[in-house]
């Protein structure tokens, strides 16, 4: 089934090369490719995932999750975080704030679709 | 010869030949006057009565004076000359009233002692000081060196370890004052090095695998015919992950005349050479990131270090240390609590540990009643120096330092900042130093009793029987060359049965407070390093030896050391019939134990020992210098000697005074 993904990525090779792979596995997604605003795209195109780089340009990812995690009504909102900085405690961080999974870059096509699997159940 | 007796004994001679001299005369002048008597025709019988009168009254006459004279001679020259000689040499001012006959001599002698004793009094006081300065400068190189984080070992000429500090001792187990530095580290790289400082280099870089297998980094310099070395257990400098570079310079390399290639359609083998490269830069890269952040903090930091200056929760655990650089963590968290503050928040510091029981790491937290920070906003002050006067240190480089992070949460309706960190394993608290600089002065070893290596030790049990009962506590004492050398070995162990209640009574040890002990494994395998090469004593020794030995199969520790037993010794001293026990001989030797440590394994093995190093004293003024005339003397005791150093099996049973 196809979900609705947002890309929320301020690299524009890597939003071309998600762009790429989505497509390639049908699924309908948006990007954005600075922080301002996003948590208001959330609220208006309520998507079933938010694929977040951590290290945006003007707003963190973190900031991002812990506004989506404070608004009720985005509850069944799925947020994986993107983050070069692939440390333990980034991850543990990134999930402390709410956040549903967490892949570091450089990753493997294999390694995101399978947290979007696990992430969107039988919606992919 | 007449000079070797004292000065009245000479005179009382003087005048006793005087008065035999004046005897003498009087007996020829009698002679003569009888002779001429004689020759005139008196008769011998006429002149006898006179002549014997006038012997008589001459005679008595001229003794009585002598004698008179010579004892105003000793009452007044004689003894007041001893008595002046006697004080001057024992620095006490004389009586001047014995001496008024000897003119200014009294006066004199009493200037002269007065004089002195200011002067000995004045030079003590120096000393006194002098001896306080040393001690306030040897304290406070003891706290300097007890915190370099490395490991320092100094040996003397013959390579015998004579100090060690707190950081020695945890890269080399096992280090003990007086044995081999070549039993820890390689002989080889000693000797290279001992080569290199030949050589005339005033000090040379070591670097070696230690017994314990460890990669040790160093410096070694010689001092005083001996040897310092610093240790370490990284390198001075990180050498460049040169392989993990190079990995990513071949993907690198490889993979960018490839991308030319994506012009046009790829070949099925090119596109799968890509991809694998492409996967080969992302493991080098992740297994770089990985090399690259193994430089945490490896120190710890009391918890009361971390919380200096903040307002610390009530329940926060003091003695908690963790691994972190207390000044960076402390700073930063004083850093983000006063801008929590000009937010109007009223943060506390409180730690949240796992409940399992090896927790790795602890949570320290922040913690207000309000609204939760804004992560952007803790970013900011993340990005921020916490000491403006360090401006490249900021919030996030302190975090990276230590691999960690933080952030903010929402929790029972109170906001937090939680920054994890992990639990140092240990940390010495006291100065952490070992040493005995004589010992290079005192020789080499030999079997002579005062220059044994020996660990004085003492078990309690769960009962006397070393067949079936078994050890509860071990304590040892180690005695380099006869002295204690301020190492100690003292451990609860669990015996693996219930303490039966009549043994509790004797030693206060009880099943609770051995529940969380090492087993009787760990226990004994620890107190076998402890006394490797050194000989075992204790009073009764066949019934502790007893208990070591009989564990051998279960422990896999033999206990093959020589062993002295202080019954014995006592016994050679004071005969077989004189009580033995240990209270009696710590009585007899003037050595007090306070009751409360009195059946406690360390305070029954401390008493031991200060027995034993006087015991050989004793021993070395009786001819029993060597621990050969030891064993000789035990055979003509029958008891206990040859007992203890008897292989396991057969040990007697112990059922001497200490019980247990």
């Amino acid at each position: 089934m196809m979900a609705s993904i947002l890309v929320v990525e301020d690299e524009d090779n890597i939003a071309t090369a998600l762009d790429f792979l989505l497509s390639r596995d049908g699924h309908k997604h948006r990007r954005m490719a600075t922080g301002a605003g996003a948590v208001d795209e959330i609220r208006a195109s309520h998507p079933d995932l938010v694929l977040l780089d951590v290290m945006l340009p003007d707003v963190s990812g973190y900031q991002i999750v812990q506004d989506v995690r404070a608004d009720p009504a985005l509850n069944d909102v799925r947020v994986l975080l993107m983050t070069a900085r692939g440390s333990v405690v980034e991850r543990r961080k990134g999930l402390a704030l709410g956040a549903d999974g967490f892949i570091a870059k450089p990753f493997e096509l294999s390694e995101l679709r399978a947290e979007l699997a696990r992430l969107l159940g039988g919606r992919c | 010869m007449l000079t070797r007796l004292s000065l009245r004994l000479r005179v009382l001679l003087i005048f006793a030949g005087l008065a035999a001299a004046i005897l003498a005369a009087l007996a020829v002048a009698l002679w003569v006057a009888g002779a001429g008597l004689a020759g005139r025709g008196v008769p011998v019988q006429a002149m006898l009565d006179a002549l014997v009168q006038a012997a008589l009254i001459a005679g008595f006459g001229a003794l009585g004076m002598v004698v008179w004279i010579w004892f105003l001679f000793d009452r007044n020259v004689a003894r007041p000359i001893e008595l002046l000689a006697g004080g001057l040499r024992t620095g006490q001012a004389p009586e001047i009233e014995e001496a008024r006959y000897l003119a200014d001599l009294g006066p004199a002698a009493r200037d002269a002692a007065e004089a002195r004793a200011r002067s000995a009094e004045a030079l003590a006081d120096a000393i006194a000081e002098h001896a306080a300065d040393l001690q306030r400068e040897k304290a406070t190189l003891e706290s300097i060196l007890a915190d370099i984080g490395a490991g320092a070992v100094m040996t003397d000429p013959a390579g015998r370890v004579m100090f060690y500090n707190a950081s020695a001792a945890h890269l080399l187990p096992g280090i003990a004052l007086d044995r081999p530095i070549e039993r820890h580290l390689p002989g080889g790289a000693l000797e290279a090095g001992a080569a290199r400082l030949a050589a005339g280099a005033a000090a040379t870089d070591l670097t070696c695998l230690s017994s314990a297998g460890q990669r040790l980094w160093g410096r070694m310099r010689r001092i005083d015919g001996g040897t310092l070395l610093i240790l370490n257990d990284r390198p001075p400098q990180r050498p460049a992950p040169r392989d993990l570079l190079e990995t990513l310079r071949r993907h690198a390399a490889t993979l960018v005349p490839m991308l030319g290639a994506l012009e046009g359609p790829i070949p099925p083998a090119l596109a799968q050479a890509i991809r694998a490269e492409g996967q080969g830069l992302a493991n080098a890269l992740r297994a770089l990131t990985e090399a690259m952040s193994g430089d945490a903090p490896r120190g710890g930091a009391g918890l009361n270090e971390l919380a200096a200056g903040l307002d610390p929760a009530p329940d926060l655990p003091p003695r908690l240390m963790l691994m972190a650089d207390a000044a960076g963590v402390n700073g930063l968290l004083r850093h983000l609590d006063r801008r929590l503050r000009e937010q109007g928040a009223t943060p506390r510091l409180a730690a949240e540990v796992e409940a399992e029981a090896e927790a790795s790491e602890a949570r320290l937290l922040l913690l207000w009643t309000g609204a939760p920070l804004p992560m952007d906003r803790l970013e900011s002050w993340l990005a921020e120096p916490p000491d403006p006067a360090q401006p490249e240190l900021t919030g996030h480089e302190i975090l990276a330092a230590h691999a960690t992070g933080i952030w903010t949460e929402a929790r029972d309706g109170q906001a937090r900042l939680v920054l994890p960190l992990p639990i140092a394993s240990h940390r010495p608290d006291r100065a952490g130093l070992t040493y005995d600089f004589a010992l290079a002065r005192r020789g080499a070893a030999s079997s002579r009793l005062a220059d044994l290596t020996c660990v004085v030790f003492d078990t309690e049990t769960t009962g006397l029987d070393p067949a079936t009962d078994r050890i509860v506590q071990i304590a040892g004492l180690r005695i380099a060359r006869g002295r204690l050398t301020g190492e100690r070995f003292d451990t609860l162990v669990n015996p693996g049965r219930p303490i039966p209640p009549a043994s509790t009574a004797v030693h206060g040890i009880t099943d609770a407070m051995v529940a969380d002990a090492p087993d009787m494994v760990t226990a004994l395998t620890a107190f076998r390093h402890f006394t490797e090469d050194a000989v075992l004593v204790a009073h009764n020794a066949p019934f502790d030896m007893g208990f070591l030995r009989r564990a051998a199969p279960e422990t896999g520790a033999h206990f093959d050391n020589q062993a002295l037993d202080t019954i014995l010794l006592s016994a050679m001293l004071w005969g077989q019939s004189a009580p033995h026990s240990l209270d009696a001989l710590t009585e007899r030797l003037g050595i007090v134990i306070p009751p409360e440590e009195r059946h406690t394994a360390m305070g029954d093995t401390r008493a031991t020992a200060e027995a034993y190093l006087r015991l050989i004293a004793a021993l070395e003024a009786k001819g029993l210098e060597r621990f050969e005339d030891i064993m000789a003397e035990a055979r003509r005791h029958r008891r206990l000697i040859d007992d203890a150093n008897r292989p396991a099996g057969d040990a007697a049973s112990g059922s001497g005074p200490s019980a247990g």
